[in-house]
């Protein structure tokens, strides 16, 4: 059966992968607790169990990952995620059904880059987001770094995703109208001795394709950097390292892909799919005919083509939907600290330390200057078994700022303007799925997107195409067809702050509301404002606005601004001042008109 | 022409007094103001207890604001409102202000004398560190009150205010007024950051108790504030683990501490002082820059508005010295 079952694809007998198994059950029973059993799915290990702590949850996990299945299912219980499990709720068909050859699950960097990709087809492509808007979660949760590919290990999918991506950015740049600035990264050693990997830094510069790499000695590194404290004897600067907007850059991919025909379909979120063959193998391939959708007023079903599950944190959970589950997401949560802009000339571009990681599995980004200049640390890791709990915490902020705060002489923890929590979706393995549903036609799996996975969107937005459109042929007998009026270029809002003085005196010429400064922090226009509550996705929240065009991210963190931009949607969309929401459901920004208002409404 | 003898940078109480005392002293003065209306935040205090030292009278915000806004249009001084400074640069006989305003688009301005009074704005509770989630119901007090006075929203049913600082007890006042329950002021020190007349009309009066050395530690709720942690604090205001306890409110309004603005003053790499976060002064008002001068809360934290006048009134006529000698040196 189990050989049948993987056919030629197994690259291990079926007895080799069992005695694998066994030795595997043998160590978790060892080190981590007697309760715990392996079992072989697909060419993945699954491991059951139950033990006290999530922490042996996920060492387990890790310690699975060592051997050579190609995923791990961690279905280890422990008292806090047993509802992680039970979340499938199958649903019958239901009245009304809408016809995609696309369905994308996930409304992330990812999602909106794939389905940008594929709005260069003639295909009817939506994505289907839980939130109220994209770029919610992780795609607004990071330090918007353009990674250049060294860090990531040799010969991963990640590796290759990131060099790919990076290379593509300059291009997604100009269309979208994103800019970037490519400000290149420092790898910083405080040994001398260290100097000796300095070879297998040039050697996996060349063997990934990397440019732009170099030896620097410490005069250069304090040239480059002149307000880093001493200790540092030598470093590796990578000039192809580059800072973004990562929520920009999110929803302008989003807006060209409506302006090009998809569909985004917000506060949708998927509660169910149909397999129609249930007892889908590898040879004998099962399709999902239906995904059933929950949105605010109603439920319906939707009949894919093709879907990708782009769903970040919740991809695990999505594939259990379509029955495909052969990996598990263990959420890792890290902490950010964005400080004032006043203090954006101390650093100049990315650094990173090593030897003074907080754990292995960050990218060691540690001091940043973001795109607008405000100088981020972090971000840290922390394993949870939360997929959205976005709380912050001061004992391991305080952490984190003690590490990091001295590596900068004059950075200051008075300085900071705010913080946040962002949760990576990684996977065991800690590399990249970007693959067809092995048991399932009309299926891929985007998974495990975490850091580099915002500098890699663009190269997995080109691999999903490729894999999209051999897919399409199998399932049709016919060739996607370019669609002859795609448009790559999206027009951004006016960025007022940026212009030179003659662009701005022509801009209030054609747009009086560009002369009126909003958010003085950060000096964003009512027309900026204006032209965000007007852009091709609905945009009704403080929050929302704030994404677009940050009025409120600056020192007074809305203090002075909030309330006009109130005034403004109110004025604009006509919400009711007393309805409008920081970021949609419960979150209204004010409980109520006071007694006078309310009696003279 | 756009050559001024002074530049007002801020129309609340302080540039107001100081662009009327440069005016009527014969200097040509003009006052940007980047909100519609001048007056500053004095058009949202509308309790009263202004004007005592100024006026011999009580006065509520606005009167208070009012009385100079009148007597400055009396006097036909320059007033540009809605209107932004971007940059400020040293030139040789003086200052070129850079401005912007919808109606006359970017320009540049000249004059003699600078006068900064930007006023000041809120701690946040991302600088306290309060950590948890991010949800709606964390106001500064400042914003609460423009809620309330200015857009008739009430920010919140329920809600603890955290500091006691003078807008924070006036805020707890007037909340209760409006119908919401305070549960309580929280503060980290032994004794009250406001007025003791404050603590007595705003709280005692109305029955709010005010906790000292405790504090908020963290806020929950995904969209909406569902409760808060508070904790005890020892005497170097550490949190003392073990003693959190968690308040249900929808709200949290924080009076935690003002800071001087002077990020346009940094413009012109006015030297600051970073115990006041005010520019550093000498006895007449003047910065570091000659021909620049800081008064109100722009320099340091005020208790009264009353003082506030006063002191820009010495920055004016400091600020006209200034100009009459350089007018004489210029021949």
């Amino acid at each position: 059966m189990q050989n049948q079952m993987y056919g030629k694809r197994d690259i291990y007998s079926s007895r080799r992968r069992n005695q694998q198994r066994a030795k595997l059950e043998k160590k978790l029973k060892k080190v981590i607790d007697g309760s715990i059993n392996c079992s072989l799915y697909m060419d993945s290990v699954r491991i059951t169990g139950q033990v006290d702590t999530w922490q042996k949850v996920v060492k387990a996990g890790q310690i699975a990952a060592k051997t050579n299945f190609k995923e791990v299912i961690n279905d280890i219980f422990f008292k806090e995620n047993s509802q992680n499990i039970q979340f499938n709720e199958r649903l019958a068909s239901t009245a009304r059904y809408e016809n995609w050859d696309i369905a994308i699950i996930g409304g992330g960097i990812i999602g909106c880059a794939i389905a940008r990709e594929l709005s260069k087809y003639d295909l009817k492509i939506c994505i289907i987001e839980k939130e109220y808007d994209v770029a919610i979660h992780a795609s607004s949760r990071n330090d918007g770094m353009i990674h250049p590919g060294i860090a990531s290990p040799l010969g991963s999918l990640k590796s290759k995703m990131n060099i790919r991506g990076n290379a593509l950015y300059e291009k997604v740049s100009k269309e979208l109208e994103v800019p970037i600035n490519w400000c290149g990264s420092s790898i910083l050693f405080k040994t001398t001795s260290s100097k000796l990997i300095w070879p297998f830094f040039w050697i996996k510069a060349k063997l990934i394709g990397l440019k732009g790499l170099e030896y620097m000695p410490k005069k250069s590194v304090y040239q480059r950097e002149p307000h880093l404290s001493e200790g540092v004897k030598w470093g590796v600067l990578c000039k192809r390292a580059g800072v973004t907007s990562p929520y920009k850059m999110t929803v302008a991919y989003a807006e060209n892909a409506i302006e090009n025909g998809v569909t985004l379909k917000l506060n949708a979120k998927v509660i169910g799919m149909k397999n129609i063959n249930k007892d889908a193998t590898l040879i004998n391939k099962g399709e999902i005919s239906e995904i059933y959708v929950q949105d605010q007023t109603e439920k319906y079903t939707i009949k894919p083509k093709i879907v990708i599950n782009a769903a970040g944190v919740y991809s695990d959970l999505v594939a259990e939907m379509a029955g495909d589950r052969f990996f598990s997401i263990h959420p890792r949560k890290g902490e950010v600290v964005l400080f004032d802009k006043k203090k954006a000339d101390l650093v100049n571009g990315i650094l990173g330390f090593m030897g003074d990681r907080s754990s292995k599995h960050t990218k060691g980004g540690g001091i940043i200057k973001t795109y607008e200049g405000n100088i981020l640390v972090g971000p840290n890791a922390l394993e949870t078994f939360e997929r959205d709990n976005y709380e912050t915490n001061r004992a391991t902020i305080d952490e984190m700022l003690r590490l990091k705060l001295p590596q900068i002489k004059g950075l200051d923890m008075k300085d900071d303007i705010t913080f946040f929590t962002g949760i990576r979706a990684s996977t065991y393995k800690e590399d990249f799925i970007i693959e067809a549903s092995r048991q399932l036609k009309n299926m891929i799996h985007v998974a495990g997107i975490q850091s580099p996975g915002f500098a890699s969107a663009p190269a997995i937005a080109e691999r999903v195409e490729k894999i999209c459109d051999k897919m399409y042929l199998e399932l049709t007998s016919q060739k996607m067809v370019q669609d002859v009026n795609f448009n790559p270029n999206r027009k951004a809002i006016p960025n007022f702050k940026e212009m030179s003085l003659e662009e701005r005196n022509k801009m209030i010429a054609l747009r009086p509301e560009y002369g009126e400064i909003i958010c003085r922090c950060e000096e964003i226009s009512k027309g900026e404002i204006l032209d965000a509550l007007h852009t091709p996705i609905k945009v009704d929240t403080i929050d929302g606005v704030k994404r677009r065009v940050r009025a409120g991210m600056g020192r007074c963190q809305g203090g002075f601004c909030m309330p006009l931009v109130m005034e403004i949607i109110h004025s604009e969309l006509g919400v009711s001042m007393d309805q409008i929401t920081k970021k949609s459901g419960e979150s209204k920004i004010a409980a109520h008109f006071t007694k006078d208002r309310g009696e003279n409404k | 022409m756009n050559y001024y003898d002074s530049i007002v940078i801020g129309g609340g109480p302080a540039g107001l007094a100081a662009a009327y005392q440069l005016k009527i002293e014969g200097a040509k003065v003009l006052i940007l103001e980047r909100e519609a209306r001048l007056g500053g935040i004095l058009k949202q205090c509308i309790h009263d207890g202004f004007g005592l030292i100024e006026f011999n009278k009580v006065l509520t915000g606005p009167e208070y604001a009012d009385y100079f806004v009148n007597a400055v249009k009396s006097t036909k001084i320059d007033i540009m409102t809605k209107t932004f400074v971007t940059d400020l640069i040293k030139t040789e006989k003086g200052f070129h202000v850079t401005i912007v305003n919808s109606q006359t688009g970017v320009q540049i301005l000249s004059c003699k004398t600078i006068i900064l009074a930007t006023g000041c704005r809120e701690r946040t509770n991302k600088q306290l560190f309060i950590t948890g989630d991010r949800p709606a119901g964390v106001y500064t007090a400042g914003t609460a009150q423009y809620m309330v006075n200015i857009e008739g929203l009430l920010p919140c049913n329920r809600c603890l205010i955290l500091g006691s600082g003078d807008i924070g007890l006036i805020m707890a006042r007037r909340l209760t007024l409006e119908g919401a329950k305070v549960i309580g002021v929280y503060e980290a020190k032994d004794t009250a950051s406001g007025l003791a007349r404050n603590v007595q009309q705003c709280l005692l009066d109305f029955e709010i108790p005010i906790y000292y050395r405790k504090t908020v530690i963290e806020v929950h709720g995904r969209e909406r504030l569902k409760s808060v942690t508070v904790a005890d604090v020892d005497e170097q205001m550490k949190v003392i683990y073990g003693t959190e306890k968690e308040v249900v409110c929808d709200g949290l309004i924080l009076s935690v501490g003002l800071i001087p603005e002077n990020e346009i003053a940094e413009k012109l790499s006015v030297a600051i002082d970073p115990k006041t976060n005010g520019p550093i002064v000498d006895g007449q008002m003047m910065t570091c820059i000659p021909g620049v001068f800081s008064c109100g809360n722009a320099l340091k934290v005020f208790d009264l508005v009353d003082h506030v006048t006063a002191n820009a009134r010495i920055a004016a006529k400091s600020a006209l010295k200034y100009i009459q000698k350089e007018s004489e040196t210029d021949g």
